[in-house]
């Protein structure tokens, strides 16, 4: 057993473990949180949505188990012709997108007929290629000033293909390509400059909302930031979601109501997806939101390790920028749950329900334990060598 | 080198940045779960949407189990008129034919007057409004329930129906005020009586609900399930009561009386086997609903008050019993006011019996002033070591201070002492002087008067109190004794020969008051007001109850407490004698029929029915079908069960029923039942298929 875990599961064990831990999690939470869809629409089947999860998961454990075998040089080679794909079917979606919750964030495969979400593939891509320029700047002793253009010229392509319908999703494809160009040594002034820039823009765009038509979900963002910002000014029904998480976390108590008696999950809006974590927290208490904590900070760790472990600087920003995407989504989601983040739909990764979410999740995944395999390999080879790296870039 | 440290460097900044997120995250969690937990909790569903769920409020019951007072659901309907689903679209296309089934079912207005007034109450924006004031049995409810618009229920249709229990007394009048009658808000509980004394215990203590959501609807569900009310089992029973009350009812009718009050009680225990109190409304018509004269009445006894006066005197050896006093001339003078006895020429020279027997009122003054005049303390100080000054501290509420005026009082002047002696100038209620005869018949012993026997649940006692002594001896042994036997010669030689029989000996006196009204004092109006009553207790030898009745304001000219109040006594010692001492010590040997195998059964509903065959292993042959209620037949093999067919809109048949049962079927049809009797239904007094109007009164009869 442990020998066939060692074939075919290679990379960080850690990140491994905390792949295991939060599916379980999830599977134990949608099924709880689910029952108002199970019985709106599978006609009272309860565990419709757990099976569909568990589906979700499997594959998912598939894809991650396939892609970490794939040599991340691979995923450079064709991060362009991904990012181009990616765009092609964001501008697709925008134009001709199914309107789903009233924001075109899905398309729907036309033979098939699964609805799936571009946007997710498309950050995976766009990570992908920041972490591609990055390292092909990369000088001794000299700052990545030339990588800063083509990076903030895609990322803006992306950002904004996607921020008409998905705002946050979009700030947070901005804020991780700000952070890896951080950790690429892109000089402070020009990410600082930007990011002046990028909050004059959004506080125009918010300002403008109600005479904004060609965006029909400013309004929806700009009644959000201001609850958020000053809650007394909000009227009764945009508090709602936010108010009803906070009595779920409060509710649950220090030790929680238990497994499947939530009470909030009757009147949270998306408890399954957006509002998992006060679901979680209600009835699991204080122990189950804390243990979904650790595991998001023990896989940033875990990624400063495969960082640390790299000899190159492609898997390492590679590694960093998905793990940096997986980590921010799920404090977004958190923070949303306990109101310190004003109230939007990112799911909390590997957990909450979605087919589409759980598998670009996992392909994440794979291509983070496809570096962390090739960093252990390489030491493994390097151990029986005892000689010093060939290719020295990083040496 | 220098790029890779640079860039772990710059890793370890932003982990330093979610760590921090971290902590304040763990934060905000803590504190919400910790600190603002209670403050989140008040304003979620759940808390508030906590529903009380009331308990069942416990039955009054009679000493053998029979319902006093039980209560029946009623409803009155209410509508939301801005409900969220009842648009105008919806609204205006059935508020017609809403208002017609209103105007139909309650039949006081027309179509298009419930249609104004649904229309206005949309137009200003009513959200509670009261659609009729009468309340509707549960059978109408469901009638109702099918109405257009209320169909839809409450978040469409507006529908509110408003559940009160409505307080039944399947005896009518009989003891209605001492069990007394509820708030008709049911939070507020009792209002008077046994209700109100013993409301606490009546009425539980209600749970809570919350909505729970269950295969995918909310639902009500009970968190804390209400704990009923216990039933009060009282003293009374309600075929002595009866008795009682139908006597005194005759007898205030034949004199045109105010009102009037009689009172049974056990000798031993104090227990109130019967308490009526009946008032005129009108010429001719009593009810049992004014005022509890029994309990709450402190009036001037006058002759029944001798009995004390007498007693102190013969404690204090003031006189023999065979002391001779010259009574006169039927006139005496005590300073500027005079005294006088019922023969107008005087009763001449009487022994103390005789002036007890003739109740002469210059006789016991001559004593009592001769005796006391110079140190008048010393007897008010007797009548208070018998308790006669402090109140009985019944539970019913508004009980009648008693008042014995002392020596020194502002009021004291000279000739408080003689009229104090008579029975004036000092105020007790009837069930107070009753209270001190109880004790004579009682070899001096004082017990409480006691209402309740204890409280049960589901038919099994689950509480009994005791009698409460309030004076172990208020005299001496010789003192009784002597009392005893002045009673006794009150019916044998004296004012109440007339009720003397040969069955049984009766002990009592008589009393024949007249009745100060207020300002006017005892000859305002021209017209001198009585009061008759007599008290005392039976069989003489071996007294068993003590029984008080009291008639005010006769008007016929007839007001001697002998005449008046002393044939109601008769009438309830007959009927008491006859049914409980005479027939306990002669055992009733039932005959039973050796071929009847199967028992004789009630009808009722066939489920309950069944249960009971079942579980008695009785065979039943079943030709009822689907019906509710059904009716029995023993045959030789087995039992049959009949459906028992109520027509919609005719009067039921309810022969053969239990009370409970016919009460059901009967309220639900919309009668007013009033019940004679205990067993199973024997008559009724309108003909079942008869059709009757709603609201009409039914009596049945029960064997």
């Amino acid at each position: 057993m442990g020998n066939l875990v060692k074939k075919y599961l290679k990379g960080d064990s850690i990140i491994w473990v905390i792949i295991v831990i939060l599916s379980i999690v999830s599977l134990l939470s949608v099924y709880s949180a689910t029952g108002f869809l199970a019985y709106k629409y599978q006609g009272g089947n309860t565990s419709h949505y757990m099976f569909r999860q568990l589906f979700s998961l499997g594959v998912g454990f598939g894809v991650i188990v396939l892609v970490h075998n794939i040599s991340y040089k691979w995923f450079a080679r064709f991060s362009l012709v991904g990012l181009y794909f990616s765009i092609a079917l964001l501008v697709i979606t925008l134009i001709a997108g199914v309107n789903l919750n009233m924001a075109s964030r899905w398309l729907t495969i036309p033979v098939i007929g699964i609805t799936f979400q571009p946007s997710e593939m498309a950050k995976l891509a766009l990570i992908v290629f920041v972490a591609r320029v990055l390292a092909q700047h990369q000088k001794e002793d000299e700052p990545t000033r030339e990588a800063f253009k083509p990076i903030m010229f895609y990322v803006m392509i992306v950002a904004g293909l996607i921020f008409s319908e998905n705002l946050s999703t979009s700030l947070l494809v901005l804020s991780v390509a700000m952070a890896m160009m951080f950790v690429g040594r892109v000089p402070l002034k020009y990410l600082l400059g930007t990011g002046l820039a990028g909050v004059l823009l959004i506080v125009v765009v918010l300002l403008l909302a109600p005479k904004v038509t060609f965006l029909p979900r400013a309004q929806t963002w700009s009644s959000r930031v201001e609850q958020f910002f000053s809650p007394d000014k909000a009227d009764r029904s945009s508090m709602y979601q936010l108010e009803q998480s906070k009595i779920a976390v409060a509710s649950g108590g220090f030790f929680g109501k238990g497994p499947g008696n939530s009470v909030q999950r009757n009147f949270i809006p998306h408890p399954y997806s957006d509002f998992i974590f006060a679901i979680i927290a209600e009835e699991y208490g204080f122990l189950g939101p804390f243990v979904v904590l650790l595991c998001y900070l023990f896989l940033l760790a875990r990624i400063g390790v495969i960082v640390h472990a790299s000899t190159r600087t492609f898997p390492a920003f590679l590694s960093l920028g998905l793990g940096l995407m997986l980590v921010s989504q799920a404090f977004v989601n958190m923070g949303v749950a306990v109101g310190i983040f004003p109230v939007t739909g990112q799911p909390l990764p590997l957990v909450s329900l979605g087919t589409t979410s759980v598998l670009f999740t996992c392909v994440a995944f794979g291509m983070i334990l496809s570096v962390s395999r090739h960093n252990m390999e390489e030491k493994e080879k390097a151990k029986k060598q005892s000689a010093v790296s060939v290719n020295g870039e990083m040496a | 080198m220098a790029i890779k440290r640079s860039i772990i460097f710059r890793v370890g900044i932003i982990y330093l940045f979610f760590l921090g997120l971290s902590f304040w995250l763990i934060f905000e969690l803590i504190s919400l779960k910790l600190f603002e937990a209670d403050q989140w909790k008040a304003i979620s569903h759940s808390g508030n949407d906590r529903n009380i769920v009331d308990a069942n409020r416990g039955e009054i019951l009679d000493v053998n189990g029979r319902k006093l007072a039980c209560s029946v659901p009623s409803y009155r309907l209410y509508m939301d008129l801005l409900a969220e689903g009842l648009t105008d679209e919806l609204f205006n296309a059935h508020i017609d034919s809403l208002a017609w089934h209103l105007s139909n079912f309650f039949r006081d207005k027309s179509a298009a007057a419930y249609k104004r007034d649904l229309t206005l109450a949309r137009q200003n924006g009513r959200r509670y409004h009261m659609v009729h004031p009468r309340r509707i049995s549960y059978t109408d409810l469901q009638k109702v329930n099918n109405f257009p618009l209320f169909r839809l229920g409450r978040n469409r249709g507006g529908f509110i129906p408003e559940q009160f229990d409505r307080r039944e007394l399947p005896f009518g009048s009989l003891a209605a005020r001492t069990i007394g009658k509820l708030y008709g808000e049911s939070s507020k509980g009792g209002m008077v009586g046994l209700e109100h004394a013993y409301n606490d215990v009546l009425s539980g203590t209600p749970g809570s609900s919350a909505m729970k959501r269950v295969s995918g609807r909310w639902v009500p569900e009970v968190v804390v399930p209400p704990v009923d009310g216990l039933d009060i089992v009282t003293t009374i029973d309600i075929a002595i009561q009866d008795v009682a009350e139908h006597a005194l009812r005759n007898q205030l009718v034949r004199h045109n009386a105010s009102h009037g009050v009689a009172i049974l009680m056990e000798v031993q225990t104090g227990a109130i086997k019967a308490i009526a109190n009946l008032h005129r409304i009108r010429q001719g018509v009593y009810i049992e609903d004014y005022f509890n004269y029994a309990i709450g009445a402190s009036t001037e006894p006058g002759s029944t008050f001798k009995l004390p006066v007498i007693m102190a005197a013969l404690e204090d050896r003031a006189i023999r019993i065979t002391d001779s006093i010259d009574t006169g001339n039927g006139a005496f003078r005590y300073f500027d006011q005079v005294m006088r006895d019922s023969n107008p020429s005087g009763f001449g020279k009487l022994s103390v019996s005789e002036i007890f027997e003739k109740s002469s009122n210059i006789g016991i003054s001559r004593i009592i002033f001769d005796s006391y005049k110079d140190n008048p303390r010393r007897f008010v100080d007797r009548l208070y070591n018998m308790d006669l000054n402090q109140p009985l501290g019944v539970e019913i509420h508004g009980e009648g201070r008693p008042l014995i005026k002392y020596p020194g009082d502002n009021s004291w002047s000279g000739t408080t002492l003689p009229w104090m002696s008579i029975g004036y100038e000092v105020k007790l209620t009837p069930l107070q002087t009753l209270t001190f005869y109880n004790a004579v018949a009682n070899k001096g012993r004082m017990v409480k008067p006691k209402f309740v026997k204890g409280y049960s649940r589901h038919g099994r006692m689950v509480k009994r109190f005791s009698s409460e002594v309030i004076n172990p001896s208020i005299a001496s042994r010789e003192t009784i004794e002597t009392a005893h036997q002045l009673l006794l010669g009150v019916v044998e030689r004296g004012t109440a020969t007339n009720i003397r029989n040969r069955q049984y000996t009766i002990a009592g006196k008589t009393g024949t008051a007249q009745v100060a009204r207020g300002a006017e004092g005892y000859r305002g109006g021209g017209n001198v007001e009585y009061q008759a009553s007599f008290v005392g207790y039976f069989p003489a030898d071996n007294p068993r109850y003590s029984c008080i009745v009291v008639v005010s304001a006769p008007s016929n000219n007839v007001y001697y407490g002998n005449v008046v109040a002393g044939t109601v006594f008769r009438e309830i010692s007959d009927r008491v004698y006859a049914t409980t001492i005479h027939e306990a010590s002669t055992p009733v040997i039932v005959a039973q029929n050796p071929n009847a195998v199967l028992p004789f059964s009630k009808g009722g509903t066939r489920d309950e029915l069944n249960k009971i065959y079942s579980r008695l292993g009785l065979p039943v042959y079943d030709k009822s079908t689907e019906t509710e209620w059904i009716s029995t037949m023993a045959t030789d093999s087995a039992i049959v069960m009949r459906p028992r067919t109520i027509p919609p809109g005719l009067v039921p048949s309810v022969i053969g029923m239990g009370a409970k049962d016919a009460i059901a079927v009967l309220e639900n049809a919309g009668l007013n039942v009033h019940i004679q009797g205990v067993g199973r239904v024997v008559s009724q007094s309108l003909a079942a298929g008869t059709s009757f109007r709603r609201g009409n009164t039914i009596y049945i009869r029960l064997n």
